[in-house]
């Protein structure tokens, strides 16, 4: 029936048009600034890789019976990928809090669910742009093989959303640029650097193996390195599995803590 | 009404000062090394643990196989090598981002409308950077001290190459924050051009690792000499002679630091 006056916008289940509006936001704020949010950690990772063939690459000529470089490169992908998720969710939560236009996102009719998934997938989008403009740049100097494209792909998205969630949470927590800064550098690069990026973990001593065991940032760049070539430490579908109870774990915790309002409604 | 505090009949005046203005010079420094410490998580600390984890990388991607570079143990050549970097991007940091949000906040005017002149502007913000970058190196060579256990071999070559290096990149980042317009520009200039002109210039690696023509244009880098010098002062150890990278820092220095304070006294971005 056609009235001559507004009426509200009738909402199903889902407030699809909602959403969709708050993960495009969410993209649109890394593209505009797509220097620093790709092209940089882009730059950053070649770099990397330059930096660590040409200092090892003589005397480390294998790792795992894979070529150093072929080894080195699907983890510094992953870093990049995970770091970028994180600081995009965390970014993006903490200059809202910190300048008020939270309440922009807190207002429109967005339940806890929709909220949680449209942040997590814009963090998760900016990892996988992120990876995928990586290896492509890494491809021009490094011979990529994906031996276990399933591997590759599973990882690539579990560890983008994982680290999006992560910095959700970091985001809601954090009051002032001090704290979030603080998470990103005491926390995250540590366990981004440390987890096998660089070396593999039979390299650790026994103690430290069975620790990063339960170190689900080496189940991220151990499979997702599987998935390249085909060789891991551990065993893959263990990988998985964790990776994927990480994610629902952390989902469950980013709806609870919107549902609550922690830190964000008074 | 103002309240004046001077002895009865004497009045306000201005205050005289000679050919140097001494008190506003140290003001404007130890405004900017104050906000530098005040923040020192982010400018102390976590370049250093972030040193320490390079030192670790290194170390655990190699394993038991050892390796020469430079005519070095390879942690005698990183540890050097970490430390002058973190001299370097300290102090390329210290100045470009404090004038950057200066300019963005609009506080720059503080620092224009003092009677302070270009050339004193100039000196005060780079020895700032080379304070500052002083500091977060020490801090970092403590913090590697695991890796690389022993008394600087030339102390006084040390501190010589660090203050040049804070200085000659803080001027860098003056001129750089100076001409950025946005945050976007400066965290450009850092990320495509000042990081990866530092990670190729021997912190690393020895430059011999790279192919015939790169090394041509690594080798022309000044902060390679810093680099190379504070090796030298470390462990006695230098590719280059540490005198002849003294006099091309110390001329490079010059040459910046007419350029700032060029820039200054034009008033470039600065001044309507």
């Amino acid at each position: 029936m056609m009235t001559d006056y507004p009426t509200p916008r009738r909402i199903g289940a889902v407030n699809w048009l909602g959403f969709w509006t708050l993960y495009l936001k969410e993209v649109r704020r890394f593209l505009n600034v797509f220097t620093q949010t790709v092209a940089a950690p882009v730059v950053t990772t070649l770099l990397f890789l330059a930096v660590f063939t040409l200092a090892l690459g003589r005397a480390v000529e294998v790792v795992n019976g894979v070529p150093f470089a072929q080894f080195l490169a699907p983890g510094l992908v992953m870093m990049a990928m995970v770091q970028n998720a994180f600081a995009n969710t965390s970014s993006s939560l903490v200059i809202s809090k910190v300048q008020g236009n939270i309440v922009d996102v807190l207002m429109p009719p967005l339940s806890p669910a929709e909220l949680t998934a449209g942040f997590a997938l814009g963090g998760t989008t900016r990892g996988l742009i992120v990876g995928v403009v990586t290896v492509i740049g890494m491809s021009v100097f490094v011979d990529f093989s994906i031996q276990k494209p399933f591997f590759a792909l599973f990882h690539a998205f579990a560890a983008s959303l994982m680290l999006a969630l992560l910095g959700m949470l970091g985001g809601i927590w954090s009051e002032k640029f001090d704290h979030i800064a603080a998470v990103t550098n005491f926390v995250i690069t540590p366990l981004a650097f440390l987890s096998g990026t660089f070396y593999s973990i039979t390299r650790l001593p026994e103690a430290f193996q069975t620790i990063a065991h339960f170190n689900p940032f080496f189940y991220m760049i151990d499979g997702f390195r599987y998935g390249f070539t085909g060789v891991s430490d551990t065993v893959p579908m263990l990988g998985v599995a964790v990776m994927a109870a990480v994610d629902v774990v952390l989902l469950l915790t980013a709806w609870r803590l919107f549902s609550i309002g922690y830190k964000l409604k008074p | 009404m103002i309240r004046n505090s001077a002895p009865a009949g004497q009045g306000l005046r201005v205050r005289r000062f000679g050919r140097v203005n001494w008190i506003g010079l140290w003001t404007l420094f130890l405004r900017d090394l104050l906000r530098d410490l005040d923040i020192w998580k982010i400018t102390v600390a976590a370049p250093a643990l972030q040193s320490l984890l390079f030192a670790f990388i290194f170390q655990l991607a190699l394993g038991d196989v050892s390796l020469t570079m430079g005519g070095l143990d390879f942690n005698a050549f990183l540890v050097p090598g970490l430390v002058a970097y973190v001299v370097l991007e300290r102090g390329f940091e210290s100045t470009a981002y404090m004038m950057v949000y200066d300019k963005l906040e609009g506080m720059i005017t503080d620092v224009i409308g003092a009677p302070v002149t270009p050339a004193e502007m100039t000196i005060g913000f780079a020895l700032m950077a080379a304070t500052s970058a002083l500091i977060t190196g020490m801090a970092t060579w403590l913090v590697l001290l695991p890796f690389l256990a022993s008394v600087p071999a030339d102390p006084l070559m040390l501190v010589f190459f660090a203050v040049n290096g804070g200085a000659m990149l803080g001027m860098v980042g003056l001129a750089g924050g100076l001409w950025a317009d946005k945050w976007d520009h400066i965290t450009g200039v850092q990320t495509f051009i000042v990081v990866p002109a530092l990670y190729m210039s021997g912190v690393f690696f020895s430059l011999d690792r790279l192919p015939n023509g790169i090394r041509a244009v690594a080798e022309l880098n000044p902060a390679w000499y810093v680099i190379d010098g504070m090796r030298y002062g470390l462990t006695g150890t230098a590719t280059a002679d540490p005198s002849t990278g003294a006099i091309v820092v110390l001329a490079v220095n010059v040459v910046l630091w007419l350029i700032c304070w060029r820039l200054f006294a034009s008033g470039y971005k600065l001044k309507p």
